[in-house]
């Protein structure tokens, strides 16, 4: 069992306190200067532009196209129709929107409002790609449109999206993508335990992502050497140059999930005309400028991996001149996959004790909607059914993921709550767990496997509650009016963890001149994991903080890279690997410590002497840049001094590969499974305007168990984003389409109402540190939850506030009149 | 983002140089630019000026002073400048507070108070970019919100075929006041100011340019109040807001963003006027407010007459 790889069970280095707020931030200069450069800023010399059009139609298709007057505009230089045999290819798979199908590269149908499709134009400045696309005639076919997911469920629907991949072998004419059915324990046999059946039926509008950083990839030819500056790190070698990996749709390998094979139950039939290699792999380089607003990370930019490979073909045509391929709409052409209808029955006893649920789902995403509150419950018997046509919003993706499965987990506990007059806190509780197992199994559990026994939603209710003054605060809905006339009310959500298990990365260690330097490509997008990575790397190692950097931009030999996407991946993930690592080279430096360095170059020069002659390693220490005597720390050398003289025949690099999780156990027997045990809880208190429908937020309490703490700075400026994007989703976010038309009305950042700082109460961010993750220390992301949870907390705060469900989301000020009978 | 399209721009030295240039054609005023610039750049209009003409060229165009019994803003006063000013808080409540919350405190500071009361109507079928809608405002047969999505649209009807509200903040203030805008041709009472002129907002010629605001300084025990419904406070334009003058038995009431023009609310006054200021005279005022407000086809506009009755009665409480 010593050989077991348990990353939750290491010791936290002797005076390891979370990382300090004025500690200082690699991104600082370049982001306070606005020296920072996003791939969108790119520009290199002789560079082209590339623009593509955005469909102005819902539904249509091109009949016919001139590009003539186009060609004629001096500085255009090339011109990509959808029909360019370049680019044939692609437009049979496009890029990642779902498991279910993808959006095409450059089909000549429009399947939403901002499509990007049918042509692309490529000329010496932006200015001139603009022009040029208003000088092309297009000749439209109106298609019929459908916004109502479950009118495109009909048999006798109008096929929409006809050119779309369906990746689904299981689909259903016209348009049905999915349907499915998901039953865990003996569902009806709960309901028949239930002291009472509860029904009720909440719709959430479509919504989209925070991105504000348009579409961006920079493409450059050297010869058969491929430069490129990409929005985001997915694997794009493999997109580009193993096209085996993609040979249906390149869905899975955007995600960087492995090939498309994974989890398909029914593949899909295989393409006739494979997607061709772009380059070779060791010929790439890849850059990853900084990146802007990226919540919900590479999912919402699948479709890039398409683009990416859109701008390597027409850099390729642009004769090694490099080339800036833009789309203009940043986010609004995707749709948000909680997009949905739940039709929501559970079964409940008096004590809040739920016994079943069952819900069904018209909408989006391919996950379960049950599998937050499977992972988190100890609720046995559950159902979900769900289906899911096509319509012409634009693609359902995740981003701010995990709404689709915590609205409903939540709104559970609300309506459990408000049926037997409960606080949903107390029906939370009654129902933790995982996987069906109450908390005395998870405690035997965490015994046997080295955890604490610690009671992570406990914690975090406690928390939340002392801080908002809930128990004091708490009363019946609609029991009680404010001074102001407002009506007071208070709401709770609690969801675990996604990012709690360690994983298994490339990232390198080099030591020189006493400095270290951490590589492995990713994305900054300025969630500060960097500085996580940099503290435990100081940690461990006893190289200075400020000594430590991350080399993360760029690179050349397409080897070293961390996982990609946020804060809380990026430490549960990167941790685990970057720890064993600083280990490594811990020791390493302890051994050339004790013994002489390599003879010299010149042989008249004198042979070298060890650092600590006569010492043992483990006599030694390192802490702050200098190796030390443990008995005699007056006899220290710097880390500089030592290991430098290492450095011409053994340079330090360190890229150690661990393995995965092994040696659970219970009752003593080999146990596969991991549970996901922490916790976050979040509170809010809100002042209902029964005149306006306005909801005010006064004050909101964000507790997340982190398991471990690495970095205050950065998990708490993701409680904070997190609860603004989610406090916008519950409350004012919603793409607008026209009835008639089917074009978007809201997309731009004036009328698509996301939440802003500006808009809601200071924050109070608790940081609980249970230990129950399994990554390094028992640490658990902090990322998703936020975002996710919270995209549903008004409606139990506006129903304590009036008494009354408002059942659509966002609970938008016009939805509580109506829920009040004020119109 | 979209590269925004050529055009001249001009530093006019006077406001005659300035006519003079506008009575050419071609050209359109630039003063803090927060609304022409995003027009161009998303090209909500079928025509665009080759010509932008800056009036911040021009000196004294930016000043708020007391004098002959009025309050004077030139026309290129920042919004920001009339929230902050003491003689406008002290005595002009209703405008300061109606610029206080406009937009946000960046725009707020290089819009100004001409702009915003000449702005373009937010109607998105209207504003959708690349002229995606060539709808009875730009000169075209239909109105699109009419039978399309109009949650935000007017209660009060259409004018000339349109359903699109006025957008401004500091309108329904100037209303209220009494104020007069004064232009290089004329001075015109404030609620006669703006109408459904294609495209734009007001009666203004194409040659006219706004110079200043005169504001009669309200008589003592004159109080006003401004008062504003937006979806986010941070920075969103108005779904209602509402201004009112109550004092001496005089009322002034005027709601906006509900109607093509700000809209006056007489049968308002005519309850409030001379009585006691209350929650149950405010409350009747705002009924008499709403008397000829209706919804348009689909309905998804009749939260608005709830918040139009609640913005008036809560417009009148503030002059208590």
């Amino acid at each position: 069992m010593s050989n077991d790889y348990k990353p939750w069970t290491w010791k936290v280095p002797e005076d390891f306190k979370p990382l300090d707020y004025n500690a200082s931030r690699q991104d600082g200069h370049d982001k306070v200067s606005g020296q920072a450069v996003f791939t969108r800023d790119v520009t290199l010399p002789g560079m082209l532009y590339a623009k593509i059009l955005k469909s102005p139609y819902a539904s249509a298709r091109i009949i016919k196209m001139d590009t003539t007057k186009a060609e004629a505009l001096t500085g255009v230089r090339d011109i990509i129709r959808f029909d360019d045999p370049d680019i044939r290819l692609e437009n049979t798979t496009g890029g990642y929107c779902s498991s279910e199908y993808n959006i095409l590269t450059l089909p000549p149908t429009a399947d939403f409002y901002q499509h990007p499709m049918g042509v692309v134009v490529v000329a010496d400045s932006e200015e001139i790609c603009d022009l040029a696309l208003s000088l092309i005639d297009i000749e439209w076919e109106e298609m019929p449109f459908i916004l109502d997911m479950e009118e495109s469920l009909k048999p006798d629907s109008p096929k929409i999206m006809p050119d779309v991949l369906r990746l689904n072998a299981a689909v259903k004419e016209p348009n049905t993508l999915l349907t499915k059915k998901t039953d865990i324990g003996e569902v009806d046999k709960g309901f028949a335990e239930a002291d009472r059946v509860i029904e009720y039926t909440f719709t959430r509008g479509p919504n989209t992502v925070a991105g504000i950083e348009g579409m961006a990839c920079v493409a450059h030819w050297r010869g058969d050497f491929l430069d490129i500056w990409q929005h985001h790190a997915s694997h794009v070698e493999q997109i580009l140059s193993n096209p085996s990996l993609v040979n249906v749709g390149l869905s899975f390998v955007s995600l960087g999930y492995g090939t498309i094979d994974a989890d398909v139950k029914s593949p899909p039939k295989e393409r006739k005309d494979p997607l061709l290699p772009l380059c070779e792999p060791n010929r790439i380089n890849v850059t990853v400028p900084y990146q802007g607003a990226w919540y919900g990370g590479i999912s919402w930019l699948g479709y890039s991996t398409a683009f990416i490979r859109m701008a390597t073909i027409i850099a390729k045509r642009a004769q090694n001149r490099p080339v800036k391929l833009l789309f203009d709409e940043s986010h609004f052409y995707l749709t948000g996959d909680d997009a949905a209808i739940y039709k929501c029955r559970i079964g409940a006893k008096k004590d809040g004790t739920i016994t079943a649920l069952d819900w069904h789902v018209v909408g989006p995403v391919g996950e379960l909607h049950i599998d937050k509150t499977h992972e988190s419950t100890c609720i046995h018997n559950m159902r979900n059914t769900q289906e899911w046509a096509l319509i012409n919003h634009g693609p359902h993706v995740c981003f701010r993921h995990g709404t689709q499965c915590c609205v409903p987990h939540n709104m559970m506990f609300d309506r459990v709550a408000a049926e037997f007059g409960l606080d949903p806190t107390v029906v939370a509780l009654k129902n933790d767990g995982c996987q069906g197992h109450d908390w005395a199994w998870i405690t035997k559990y965490q015994e046997e496997n080295g955890f604490p026994k610690r009671h992570s939603l406990k914690e975090v209710i406690d928390l939340g509650k002392e801080a908002i003054q809930w128990d004091k605060k708490w009363h019946a809905p609609g029991a009680k009016r404010l001074s102001n006339g407002r009506m007071h009310g208070l709401g709770f959500v609690y969801i675990n963890e996604w990012s709690w298990m360690p994983g298994r990365q490339f990232a390198c260690l080099i030591l020189r001149d006493g400095k270290l330097t951490i590589i492995g490509m990713r994305a900054d997008f300025g969630v500060d994991t960097e500085s996580a990575f940099r503290y435990c790397v100081a940690a461990e190692s006893g190289i200075r903080y400020d000594d430590i950097v991350l080399q993360q931009q760029r690179s050349d030999a397409n080897t070293y890279r961390f996982w990609v996407p946020g804060g809380a991946m990026g430490i549960t993930r990167n941790t685990p690997q970057l720890i064993v690592a600083a280990r490594q080279l811990k020791q390493k430096m302890l051994e050339y410590s004790v013994r002489p360095p390599a003879p010299p170059m010149f042989p008249r020069a004198k042979p070298g002497q060890a650092a600590f002659p006569g010492k043992k390693t483990n006599e030694l220490d390192v802490k702050d840049g200098f190796i030390f005597e443990k008995a005699n720390p007056t006899n220290r050398k710097s880390v500089k001094d030592v290991a430098g003289s290492f450095w011409g025949d053994d340079p330090s690099i360190i890229h150690p590969v661990v393995p995965e999780v092994s040696g659970l156990t219970l009752d003593g027997k080999p146990h596969p499974r991991m549970y996901i045990m922490s916790r976050q809880a979040h509170f809010m208190e809100v002042e209902v305007d029964t005149e306006t429908g306005e909801v005010i937020i006064s004050n909101l309490v964000c507790v997340n168990d982190v398991g471990h703490l690495f970095n205050r700075r950065g998990a708490e400026a993701q409680q904070y984003g997190g609860a603004i994007m989610g406090l916008g989703r519950s409350a004012t976010e919603e793409k607008i389409y026209c009835p008639k038309t089917g074009v978007g009305l809201n997309f731009d950042n004036i009328n698509y109402h996301i939440g802003t700082m500006n808009d809601y109460p200071e924050i109070k961010c608790i940081l609980n540190e249970s230990h129950l993750g399994y990554s390094s220390y028992g640490a658990c992301g902090i990322g998703e939850d936020s975002g996710a949870a919270l995209s549903g907390i008004t409606a139990g705060a506006i129903y304590n506030a009036t008494g009354k469900w408002v059942e659509e989301f966002p609970s938008t000020p016009e939805r509580v009149l109506k829920a009040l009978g004020k119109i | 983002m979209k590269t925004i399209k050529r055009f001249e721009h001009i530093n006019a030295k006077t406001i005659d140089e300035a006519a003079s240039i506008l009575k050419a054609g071609n050209a359109s005023i630039l003063a803090g630019g927060t609304d022409i610039l995003g027009a161009m750049r998303f090209e909500i209009l079928p025509d665009y000026p080759e010509i932008l003409v800056n009036l911040k060229s021009i000196p004294d165009m930016e000043y708020i002073r007391e004098e002959g019994g009025m309050l004077k803003i030139g026309a290129l006063t920042r919004l920001e400048d009339i929230a902050k000013s003491n003689v406008v808080q002290a005595k002009y409540t209703a405008l300061a507070e109606a610029a206080h919350r406009t937009a946000s405190p960046h725009i707020r500071e290089m819009g100004t108070i001409s702009g915003n009361i000449c702005q373009f109507t937010r109607c998105w079928y209207f504003r959708l970019p690349d002229n995606r809608f060539d709808c009875v405002r730009k000169g075209g047969k239909k109105c699109y919100a009419m039978t399309g999505e109009n949650r935000y649209h007017s209660i009060f009807g259409a004018v000339k075929g349109c359903v699109a509200v006025n957008p401004s903040d500091t309108a329904p203030a100037l209303v209220a006041l009494n104020a007069k805008i004064k232009t290089n041709k004329r001075t015109i009472d404030a609620e006669q100011f703006w109408d459904m002129v294609k495209p734009g907002s007001t009666i203004l010629e194409a040659d006219e340019i706004v110079t200043e605001i005169q504001v009669p300084t309200p008589a003592k025990g004159l109080k006003s109040s401004f008062i504003k419904f937006a979806i986010r406070k941070s920075i969103d334009f108005p779904i209602v807001n509402c201004a009112a003058m109550i004092g001496k038995g005089e009322a002034r009431i005027c709601l906006n963003a509900v109607h093509n023009k700000p809209y006056r609310c007489i049968n308002a006054e005519d309850v409030i006027r001379g009585k006691s200021i209350n929650e149950s005279s405010a409350d009747a005022a705002g009924a008499a407010a709403i008397e000829k407000a209706k919804t348009l086809p689909g309905d998804r506009n009749k939260w608005k007459i709830q918040l139009a009755r609640t913005m008036v009665k809560r417009a009148i409480l503030g002059c208590a």
